[in-house]
């Protein structure tokens, strides 16, 4: 699968693309902001996106996602260090595929991306 | 008794004439009766003499005296309404019955209903009113708006008005005429307790009880006093203004938990993306180490720091800060000590509910870390795990297989053995090693402190 990779803390984005990488699938971009997201995934096309909820620049990865949801008809895994209730509530109208705590488990990322590939 | 009691004096005769009976009120002050003769002279005046209709003033008496706590008048003028005696001491007066009586008396007061409504009515009367009969709108009309002006006169410029633009200045005047001679029979009153009520006056409430009631147990009685009406008024103010100060209290509360909340959401927010990144970091680290006991010591540090960050990753997510889900966690942290050694499905976990306290959850999972990665590393696949509750609130994890490799650490992974020692201790915790036939078999017992430390 092309994983475009949506995480604005520079060291844990290398560290995704390369368990990403590990697991078996191709890293087709990385992205900081909701901006950046959506105009890496209007380029490349990926199969599944990993979105961090908080971006850069204040930037929100749920904007992000109901962009990419609505004109791409994209779903996400997404990351975060504060997965609660509203969190999880606000992002269910663009069909997540998983929900992925923060500190990453790389277990637990590879069982996100299997299902994924479902 | 006086002489004066028993033979009439003629002032007394002059007070029977008219109401038909001498009213305890005209005996009172015997040491100065001159003071009650001028009374009486006010009586006529303003009351017995009035213009008024007799049966308007009398019922206007009665309805205006429940605003006296003294009883005595209002006894007295319902009596007179019921026959006995002469209500404004005219004897052609029809005699009221106890329902006309009571139904008078259970009139609710101005206030306790819309008296705008009352007050609009005699403003936009087309031309003056006459004196209206009893029970009817125009008297309930008359007798609202002069209570309102009775009990507050310098607070009811618009009764005072209305009641001038509906009656005329003559009746009007003549009507505070009759009010303020009612008022001031009230005051006599009060300024005489030891008035007590006539036989008469007695035997009308022994036989009628809710008349009794009515003019004994009056709610609105404290009523003529203005400054207790306006004290009541103040203080239902003060509890208003309390209530809201109250609630102005709770919600700046409210604000604080809510900001309280926030900050710990940030703070733990913070902690597990830094965790992440120091995990990272020490994972990034593994590819560009060139010799292999250097690299298996940054997988080994990397785990470690993984262990700590699994067990942020499940705090403050269930409903209870101060336990974690250690049974969720511990399938998590085995998943990923498989996935690490590359022999995902060598482990497999049977793990019952057990809550852990947040404090000791860290040494625990640093525990279990260790011991989980020896069996795998090094007894060797295929192992199980199982955590199960112990009665006597404790956990016992077993770590079961059937590796042959060696159970206890090589001298140069000493840092394990540390760990588990020293975090064993610090939990008060037993680990037990031991062959099994076909195997092996590690057992861990923790005991649980109460979650409320």
């Amino acid at each position: 699968m092309r994983v475009l990779i949506v995480e604005d803390e520079a060291i844990i984005a290398l560290h995704l693309a390369i368990l990403v990488a590990e697991l078996g699938h191709e890293v087709c971009a990385t992205a900081a902001s909701a901006a950046g997201a959506i105009a890496l995934a209007t380029l490349h096309n990926p199969h599944v996106v990993l979105m961090d909820v908080r971006l850069a620049d204040g930037s929100s990865g749920i904007d992000a996602a109901r962009e990419l949801h609505e004109q791409q008809a994209l779903r996400c895994i997404f990351l975060s260090a504060n997965l609660d209730e509203p969190t999880r509530r606000a992002l269910l109208p663009y069909e997540p595929i998983d929900f992925v705590g923060k500190p990453v488990l790389p277990v637990v990322l590879q069982r996100a991306l299997k299902k994924a590939e479902v | 008794m006086t002489a004066a009691s028993t033979s009439k004096t003629a002032f007394q005769r002059d007070v029977a004439s008219r109401f038909g009976l001498v009213p305890n009120f005209f005996s009172s002050a015997p040491d100065a009766p001159e003071i009650i003769e001028r009374l009486w002279a006010f009586a006529k005046a303003g009351y017995l003499d009035n213009p008024i209709p007799s049966l308007f003033k009398e019922r206007l008496f009665v309805y205006l005296s429940r605003f006296c706590e003294v009883r005595y008048c209002i006894a007295r003028h319902c009596a007179f309404l019921l026959g006995r005696g002469h209500s404004s001491g005219d004897p052609s007066v029809v005699v009221q019955s106890i329902e006309q009586a009571i139904k008078l008396l259970k009139t609710p007061p101005p206030w306790d209903r819309d008296h705008n409504v009352i007050l609009e009515g005699l403003e936009a009367l087309p031309t003056l009113m006459e004196w209206p009969a009893p029970e009817t709108e125009g008297e309930d009309w008359l007798i609202a708006a002069a209570t309102l002006l009775f009990l507050e006169p310098r607070r009811a410029d618009r009764a005072r008005h209305a009641l001038r633009k509906a009656l005329g200045g003559n009746r009007f005047e003549h009507l505070m005429g009759l009010l303020a001679f009612i008022r001031t029979a009230h005051y006599w009153t009060v300024l005489h307790p030891e008035l007590s009520l006539e036989d008469d006056v007695r035997n009308l409430l022994k036989v009628n009880e809710e008349l009794a009631r009515l003019l004994l147990e009056d709610q609105e009685a404290a009523r003529c006093d203005m400054g207790i009406r306006l004290f009541q008024e103040l203080t239902e103010l003060r509890e208003l203004n309390e209530r809201h100060e109250l609630e102005k209290a709770k919600r700046a509360l409210e604000a604080l938990v809510e900001q309280k909340e926030l900050l710990l959401k940030e703070v733990n927010h913070r902690v597990k993306n830094s965790l992440q990144i120091v995990s990272s970091i020490l994972q990034l680290q593994v590819p560009d180490t060139q010799s292999t006991e250097a690299a298996d010591a940054l997988r080994s540090a990397a785990a470690r720091v993984l262990a700590i960050a699994a067990v942020h990753e499940r705090l403050y997510t269930g409903e209870d800060a101060r336990v974690v889900r250690f049974d969720v966690f511990l399938s998590d942290l085995c998943g990923e000590i498989g996935r690490a050694c590359g022999c995902a499905d060598g482990i497999t976990t049977d793990a019952q509910r057990v809550d852990v306290p947040t404090d000791m959850a860290i040494p625990l999972a640093l525990i279990v870390n260790e011991l989980v990665t020896n069996a795998v590393k090094h007894v060797g696949p295929p192992c199980e795990i199982r955590l199960r509750p112990e009665v006597g609130n404790a956990l016992k994890l077993t770590i079961s297989g059937t590796g042959k490799g060696p159970l206890q650490d090589q001298p140069r992974l000493g840092l394990g053995t540390r760990i588990v020692d020293a975090f064993s201790t610090q939990l008060d915790a037993h680990v037990e090693t031991k062959r099994v036939s076909g195997g092996y078999m590690i057992e861990l017992t923790v005991p649980l402190a109460p979650t409320q430390r």
